[in-house]
């Protein structure tokens, strides 16, 4: 299948009073047309910044100091300003996590989504107006040529993350960005959001990479994972690959920490300790002051991030020929 | 597909739904009516008024109420129902004059402030602080007494030393809406930073810069009142309500209504601004339920 998008080596710092933070660190990855890749991790593990990065979306303080992010054919960092921005909404757009804060408060559904009709496929305002009712039928509003123009405040947690969507889908996007799009939503919703992004991957044929920090969402949903942890890439693999041997002790310990409803008493085990301070990284692997199965070598030297089966990559010592040692 | 009439667009537009909270809203209502009428009042003042604000009628002194001159004249037998009316004409034009003016600095120095940041707001907010540090009345009265006492100069004075606290209003704004996440979403879809500014950040900032403009109108006319009191407001003859309360306090015992009207429609009046400027706060914010 044919590669959409081909991150190498992205490293994104950030420059700050107490020194320089190292959100991403030589990360890599890839995603093939009309495929879905998960991204999983903490919070501050770098997951978010993996990928607005492409856009040129962090903040004032922050650098991509090296790395190339080829998509179809293209090299994003290389593009200006103004190339950048007329990729952005057209070619990939994003559905952010507070749908009760990431629309205009003041400014009417259905200009919201006319808006990058008008800006990146030049339709005349009476075309995108039909365009936005449509859009909002597509992702299930009902009555949507009235409620177009209603403001923000007027619609549920759930709907507006719907009119993100449409917004999000209005120009046929080949790449849609979802970061964490469900975890500020009712559990009731998620689903429901979920299936709705589902059946658009689907219907419209796209890519999707989806930020979250939820790993079970992350196994229904996508055709590849990735674990991030402390700026790095831990394992990295097609997901029917990854439920059935994680190798990495973060993924596991992740997996060993998710809640599922016929959990017993005791059944749950988390990941002892918190991250690691990202100005002060302890030596060696990352991972190591948390991590069960941490030898000398842990300590003291990197791990590799090395391919070790079949399109599974993982950055351990100990993870030797698809099981811990 | 039906297409949406101009009608349906306009249902529940946002400045309705204001006006729809403000109007349930009776004291601010009330308020906002009085305010029309005096600013109607104000604008045809030289036509309404009986008299002129000058004009002395020595048979006519001290006169109480009557129906030659309803409220009254004073010692020098002017028409107090005139006089009144141009010191309401004064007062407003003081209050939006240097409003405008607060409005137009302070917007400009905020919003630099706030889009730059950095150097550039570092240097501007420390004017801000000395501005604010300085006292207010203090300032308006070696103001006066450089420049004179014409209205025009006194509502370019109250206007420069009230500005700082719009700056800092519309800083605060810009550099929280600037981060704000629809902002960011709006930079995600491919907004041009210019289109960002003009409809996502300065729109947003607008019910809370009306609000302040409410606030700032009885303060400016409260200031002027101040300076009259003092002997540094609208020169006489040219009437306002601070130089006619005090010309007034000299006769109180004797001739009430020389105080008593002026001070009623000078409180009336901050009342009133006051209110409508509670009500409006109350209406802009969607979340705040009536």
């Amino acid at each position: 299948m044919e590669e959409l998008l081909v991150v190498n080596n992205l490293k994104t710092y950030f420059h700050r009073y107490e020194g320089i933070v190292k959100a991403v660190d030589g990360v890599s990855y890839k995603l093939n047309y009309g495929e879905t890749l998960t991204i999983v991790g903490e919070s501050g593990s770098g997951k978010s910044v993996s990928v607005l990065s492409l856009l040129g979306l962090i903040r004032k303080n922050g650098r991509i100091t090296e790395g190339e992010a080829i998509f179809e054919g293209r090299d994003l960092f290389k593009l200006n300003k103004e190339e950048l921005r007329q990729i952005r909404g057209k070619d990939i757009s994003i559905v952010f996590q507070d749908p009760m804060t990431s629309l205009n408060p003041i400014m009417k559904i259905g200009i919201q989504i006319m808006e990058p009709l008008i800006w990146h496929r030049l339709m005349s305002s009476k075309k995108a107006r039909e365009k936005a009712v449509e859009l909002l039928k597509i992702v299930g509003i009902s009555d949507p040529h009235i409620r177009a123009w209603d403001y923000p405040f007027e619609f549920s947690g759930g709907m507006r993350q719907r009119v993100m969507i449409a917004i999000a889908l209005a120009c046929n996007p080949k790449l849609i960005i979802a970061d964490e799009p469900t975890t500020a939503l009712d559990v009731t919703v998620r689903a429901q959001i979920l299936n709705l992004m589902q059946d658009m991957k689907e219907e419209f044929n796209l890519s999707i990479i989806l930020i979250t920090h939820d790993i079970t969402l992350a196994m229904n949903f996508s055709d590849s994972i990735m674990v991030m942890y402390a700026g790095k890439v831990a394992e990295y693999a097609p997901i029917a690959e990854f439920i059935k041997s994680p190798l990495h002790p973060y993924s596991q310990g992740l997996i060993n920490s998710t809640l599922d409803i016929e959990a017993k008493e005791g059944s749950i085990k988390p990941i002892v300790g918190a991250p690691p301070n990202p100005l002060n990284l302890p030596p060696g692997c990352r991972f190591h002051p948390r991590c069960g199965y941490a030898e000398d070598i842990c300590r003291r030297v990197e791990p590799e991030y090395r391919e070790i089966g079949n399109n599974h990559y993982v950055a351990c010592h100990l993870a030797k020929g698809g099981r811990i040692r | 597909m039906k297409i949406v009439s101009e009608q349906e667009q306009k249902r529940a537009s946002y400045w309705l739904s204001v006006w729809r909270r403000f109007k349930s809203n009776k004291m601010a209502f009330v308020g906002l009516i009085f305010i029309i009428i005096i600013t109607v009042a104000a604008i045809f003042t030289p036509w309404i008024a009986p008299h002129s604000y000058d004009e002395t009628n020595y048979a006519h002194t001290f006169e109480k109420p009557s129906w030659q001159f309803i409220w009254g004249t004073d010692d020098l037998g002017r028409d107090m129902f005139s006089r009144n009316l141009y010191a309401m004409r004064n007062a407003l034009l003081i209050g939006f004059g240097s409003q405008a003016i607060v409005v137009v600095v302070g917007v400009i120095i905020g919003a630099i402030a706030g889009f730059r940041g950095g150097t550039v707001d570092s240097v501007l907010m420390r004017i801000v602080d000395i501005m604010y540090a300085f006292p207010t009345f203090l300032f308006n009265v070696i103001l006066v007494t450089a420049l004179g006492r014409g209205i025009p100069i006194i509502l370019l004075a109250i206007g420069i030393t009230g500005w700082a606290g719009m700056a800092r209003l519309v800083r605060g704004m810009v550099m929280s809406l600037k981060n704000a996440d629809f902002v960011e979403a709006a930079r995600a879809l491919g907004a041009k930073e210019f289109h960002i500014i003009r409809k996502y950040i300065l729109p947003n900032m607008f019910g809370p810069i009306i609000v302040s403009i409410a606030f700032g109108i009885p303060n400016a006319i409260w200031m002027e009142s101040g300076l009259a009191l003092v002997g540094m407001g609208v020169r006489p003859p040219m009437p306002s309500w601070g130089n006619m309360i005090s010309a007034g306090m000299g006769y109180i015992m004797a001739f009430p209504h020389m105080v008593i009207f002026p001070a009623i429609l000078f409180a009336l009046t901050l009342l009133a601004f006051t209110y409508v400027g509670d009500g409006l706060r109350d209406a802009m914010n969607p979340k705040g339920e009536a």
